[in-house]
């Protein structure tokens, strides 16, 4: 999986939301927000391949998670991004 | 992980207000029904950089250095610009140049593009206008009813 181009990390307030982002238009009417493992993860991300396994190390390398549970939260994570239509297969 | 969160209004136009400073476009889902019927709820809104302004643009602005609204320009006298929202009966809001950050290019309602700066879009917004006088009155026979 990859992110999609053009999906943008960006601060509003408090929250941290992925905005769609393109040469002249902003487009805030899909935001989807990150807590702050997501964001974590998103950053860490980079703009390269990831799968699963790559999320459930990041995760467990970070918080003190034991694999299954970083193995849940990951798919939930995907799950939701993948709907969200910011990240690709 | 992945709860739904909802972002202040205020906080996220301020974000719209510096993009557009920044001569960016921008796209935003609306919110409330003071626009009504020509902007609805949940449809998506374009906005770009005010450059020039005319009555019956329909623009974003701050009121009093508080709140945001998208409405119509109905006059501008003076340096004043007055606005109100399509479906409002009586509210009307007065602000300056200044505080008039985007002007709204197209509405998107459920997949469909209208040009809201079209002759058309103008042309029909205006006769919705002269008919507020028997809108008011329809809606005072209303409350009777």
């Amino acid at each position: 999986m990859k992110k999609i181009n053009g999906f943008v990390l960006r601060r509003l307030g408090t929250e941290a939301v992925i905005v769609a982002e393109s040469l002249d238009l902003i487009a805030f009417d899909r935001l989807v927000s990150l807590n702050d493992s997501a964001v974590y993860v998103w950053e860490s991300l980079n703009d390269s391949e990831f799968d699963s396994n790559t999320v459930v190390r990041l995760l467990t390398d970070r918080y003190d998670v034991d694999e299954a549970t970083a193995c849940k939260d990951a798919g939930e994570l995907i799950d939701v991004w993948l709907r969200a239509g910011i990240i690709e297969q | 992980m992945a709860e739904r969160r909802t972002i202040n209004t205020e906080v996220l136009l301020d974000e719209v207000r510096a993009h557009l400073a920044e001569g960016k476009r921008v796209r935003l889902r609306v919110k409330g029904k003071s626009m009504h019927p020509f902007i609805l709820e949940d449809d998506m809104l374009v906005l770009a950089p005010a450059e020039s302004l005319r009555k019956g643009d329909i623009v974003l602005a701050r009121i009093n250095k508080s709140r945001y609204v998208v409405h119509r320009i109905i006059g501008i006298t003076n340096g004043i610009i007055t606005l109100m929202g399509d479906g409002n009966l009586y509210g009307r809001e007065e602000c300056r140049r200044e505080d008039i950050f985007g002007i709204a290019l197209s509405v998107i309602h459920n997949g469909e593009v209208t040009e809201l700066l079209s002759v058309s879009s103008r042309l029909i917004a205006s006769v919705w206008r002269s008919l507020l006088p028997f809108r008011r009155i329809i809606w005072k026979i209303k409350k009777y009813i």
